[in-house]
């Protein structure tokens, strides 16, 4: 694909004005101080000057300037929305990235330096050398517990954490088992709470103790944070009432079998409920034959 | 040998000013002025260089009327709001050498969690009326770190037996209990922990008379059973008579009068206790 | 079952020594009160003045007088219900230390009520919602006794004032006078206090619970217990009392040996005496 300098010369007028990576140079610097200082402090949100983007709030801004601010010549950029790399808003990512960088994307999980999420994490597990950036809703966890900003950052401030504890508590009382299916809250390196975005439980497990970089862009709410390698990350969870991930004994990807990959259910018009993995490209790799490494 | 005893709390020199203060504030204002407002500058001195002295195993009573102060020392001590000045020491409390206003906000969250007990005259102040009754006890257990669920809820239903809350209710909002029962549950909740000290502010207001006496009983109770400690704030003498030990009248934001209950009640010193006895029916 | 007697014999009554063998335990020195009434323009008034008079271990003495003559002011002096304003009431306590009560800190004179110091008013003050046994037991509660225990005792001493059983566990706000006085006799006795104060405790109660008191205050008194009260009932005190001490009008006018005072006949169908 075009790089912003042949862009320049075919479309003149239209494109210039805009730097490598959309962003320009100074939004960059700002975007990465703001990612170091979240990698600094695991799990503690960091706020930024979100910037305007040509998608709307709500569509993976924090995760698109996060991508755009690190990506340079030689990486491999890699886009999935739930797990799929073919869903519309994927692409259109995946494709103002490679409009305004030029740089090579692909499917491959394992080609890719840089992947930028919508709540999935990949099957197969992440290296030293990759960063996974998530799109982010709402980075407070502690939203629920607490409305006002203002007190969920002194609660944050002084590890006053009892109140969503204590929701957690409530969630046992009403339901009889730990609630939350997607977006469970963690406790990053023993001491902040943090909203892992909305992955499901199923993924969770991987943020633990992992290779990569986790980072974590909230847009619309101008927050960052990140896990950096090798950080504790536990869900919360009470003695006898201890964290699962989903189960899907007894089901199998009706593409390429597979029965240890976290599922999408379809039901058919006939109410026929088919599974298939929903890290597509992971059904790929499986479908070909080829081994991957899993997370632990 | 009692007189070498350490109070468990000794409050010095508490003064609560509302307004920017200034030096004339304190002479300005109290009994003898017969007024909270200091006119040199417009403040109000909702109480003035109070001291007073708990000590373990007794309940003392403070009483005074509207103005008195006397809510506002509670206040104060739970820290629900800071004082101008003045230090208070608990034992339970780094030894009794650190005031429990220079606390960190960490020892602020023990003290209130754990070394101290508030039950509110309105149970909305002290519970979250949309949280179960054994989560709102819960709150305090995990405050200091509780983490299995079997044992909180026996615990929090251990405290609700203790105040007569029927444990069929424990899962249940107090949004829909009676004003008795949830001052129960408020007891039940303050109770956690085992403080040192329960602050108890206007308990039976507003409540009917049939459950007040079944409140009051229970406190009476449990203070018995349990050794509690605990400062009692009425503006009802029955109240007191039945519940301190020792009491300490306020008005206009000082101290009047204190001693032992049954001898200010009925041999009253300064003239406002006697105003205030002879117009209790 | 009569655990109240010590190991030494006790003499009877009437021998005029308790059997604490003349261990001043309370002595009261120009004790007096004056009240600053203030919601009445400061006027002043004097219950008591210039009291003085000793009380040996295990005595019991008559306080005797017409109404106003200040003898239930003086009882409740000792006790700190009211506030002495001159003079002194030292008190040996069981530790052996001398305290004066007047001045004492209101902890120690809790304390010592709460061991040492016992006291039984003319009516019982109603606790609201508390069973008749359990306001027996509150003392001991107090003090931090197994509960079964109190409980146990509680209803033994209830028993021995004939309090009906039926009565045991309801609410004294329902009692006739006299049952309620039975129970506060029962409350004040029941942590066998070294000094027992009684405002004219039987005045309210006819002869038959009068006779049941009587007995239990003779028990005590054989037991050892000090006794200083205001009693009506000169035939009472001719009975128990070792030592009378007449008032009138604010001040001592005799006192001694019960034999020995003349105790004069007063007009006593004693009306409840106004506080001063």
């Amino acid at each position: 694909m075009a790089s912003v300098a042949e862009l320049t010369s075919v479309h003149g007028e239209a494109v210039r004005g805009y730097s490598y990576g959309f962003l320009d140079a100074v939004s960059k610097r700002e975007i990465r101080r703001s990612l170091l200082k979240a990698v600094a402090i695991p799990g503690y949100q960091v706020p930024f000057g979100s910037r305007e983007l040509p998608i709307a709030r709500g569509w993976g801004t924090g995760g698109l300037q996060v991508t755009l601010s690190l990506l340079g010549p030689g990486d491999v950029i890699k886009v999935i929305d739930q797990g799929d790399d073919a869903s519309v808003n994927a692409q259109n990512l995946r494709r103002l990235v490679e409009r305004t960088s030029g740089l090579q994307t692909t499917i491959e999980t394992g080609e890719a330096t840089i992947i930028q999420t919508r709540h999935r994490i990949p099957e197969e597990k992440l290296r030293e050398d990759q960063m996974l950036v998530l799109q982010v809703p709402i980075p407070e966890p502690l939203r629920r517990v607490e409305r006002s900003v203002r007190l969920a950052r002194q609660m944050h401030a002084e590890r006053d954490y009892s109140r969503m504890w204590l929701a957690i508590y409530e969630d046992i009382v009403r339901r009889g088992e730990l609630g939350g299916a997607a977006g469970y809250p963690v406790m990053v390196n023993d001491r902040f709470i943090m909203a892992p975005s909305p992955i499901p439980r199923w993924d969770i497990p991987k943020l633990n103790m992992a290779d990569a970089l986790f980072l974590f862009g909230a847009g619309r709410e101008k927050r960052l944070y990140a896990i950096p390698p090798y950080t504790r990350v536990v869900p919360l969870e009470f003695e006898d009432y201890r964290f699962e991930i989903e189960t899907f004994e007894g089901k199998a990807c009706a593409r390429c079998g597979a029965t240890d990959t976290f599922m999408d259910e379809t039901i058919s018009i006939d109410g026929d409920k088919t599974y298939t993995c929903s890290d597509t490209a992971y059904c790929e790799t499986v479908q070909m034959g080829r081994e991957v490494t899993r997370w632990s | 040998m009692v007189m070498n005893e350490t109070p468990l709390l000794s409050v010095q020199g508490l003064t609560k000013i509302f307004g920017r203060g200034c030096p004339q504030c304190l002479e300005q204002t109290g009994p003898t002025a017969d007024s909270n407002y200091c006119s040199a500058c417009g403040s109000i001195v909702a109480c003035g260089d109070v001291n007073i002295e708990v000590y373990d195993g007794e309940v003392l009573g403070l009483v005074g009327e509207s103005g008195s102060g006397k809510s506002t020392v509670l206040q104060c001590l739970f820290q629900d709001t800071m004082p101008s000045s003045g230090a208070a020491y608990l034992t339970a409390f780094a030894e009794g050498r650190k005031s429990i206003w220079e606390a960190t906000s960490g020892e602020r969250r023990m003290l209130r969690n754990k070394l101290l007990g508030m039950v509110y005259q309105n149970p909305r102040d002290g519970l979250d009326l949309m949280v179960t009754a054994g989560g709102n006890i819960a709150e305090r257990l995990l405050a200091v770190d509780w983490r299995n669920v079997a044992a909180m809820r026996e615990k929090s239903a251990d405290y609700l037996t203790r105040t007569e809350v029927p444990i069929e209710r424990m899962d249940h909002l107090p949004a829909y209990f009676s004003g008795g029962m949830q001052q129960r549950v408020q007891i039940a909740k303050a109770l956690a922990n085992s403080p040192s000290l329960v602050l108890l502010d206007e308990l039976t207001t507003g409540l009917d008379i049939s459950v007040q006496a079944g409140v009051l009983d229970l406190v009476r109770h449990i203070q018995r059973e349990y050794g509690l400690s605990a400062i009692v704030v009425s503006h009802d003498l029955s109240v007191i008579r039945l519940l301190a030990d020792r009491t300490v009248v306020m008005k206009m934001g000082r101290v009047v009068e204190q001693g032992v209950t049954d001898q200010v009640l009925e041999d009253p010193q300064h003239p406002y206790t006697q105003l205030l006895v002879s117009s209790a029916a | 079952m009569n655990n109240d007697a010590p190991s030494t014999n006790s003499p009877s009554p009437q021998a005029g020594r308790g059997p604490g063998g003349g261990v001043r335990i309370l002595e009261l020195e120009g004790l007096g009160k004056t009240i600053t009434l203030h919601v009445l323009d400061s006027s002043e008034i004097d219950p008591f003045r210039e009291i003085s008079f000793t009380v040996d271990e295990g005595e019991f003495v008559g306080m005797v007088g017409p109404s106003g003559s200040g003898k239930s002011s003086v009882v409740k002096a000792i006790h700190r219900t009211y506030l002495p304003t001159a003079g002194s009431v030292r008190y040996r306590t069981l530790d052996g230390e001398i305290v004066d009560l007047a001045t004492a800190p209101d902890r120690q004179v809790l304390q010592l009520r709460r061991r040492e110091i016992g006291f039984v008013s003319q009516f019982l003050k109603v606790e609201p919602r508390v069973s008749a046994v359990e306001v027996v037991a509150g003392p001991l509660l107090r003090r931090g006794a197994d509960r079964d225990d109190s409980m146990a005792k509680a209803r033994e001493k209830v028993a021995r004032l004939d309090l009906p059983e039926k009565l045991w566990g309801s609410y004294p706000t329902l009692f006739s006078g006299g049952e309620q006085q039975r129970v506060n006799i029962a409350r004040a006795l029941i942590t066998k206090p070294r000094l027992l104060l009684a405002d004219e405790p039987t005045s309210a109660l006819d002869s038959l619970n009068t006779g049941r008191v009587v007995e239990l205050l003779e028990e005590a008194r054989a037991s050892g217990m000090t006794i200083v009260g205001v009693f009506h009932d000169l035939d009472l005190l001719e009975r128990l009392a070792d030592k009378v001490v007449v008032m009138a009008g604010g001040l001592i006018q005799s006192q001694g040996a019960v034999g020995e005072v003349n105790i004069p006949r007063f007009d006593i169908k004693q009306e409840f005496a106004p506080r001063v």
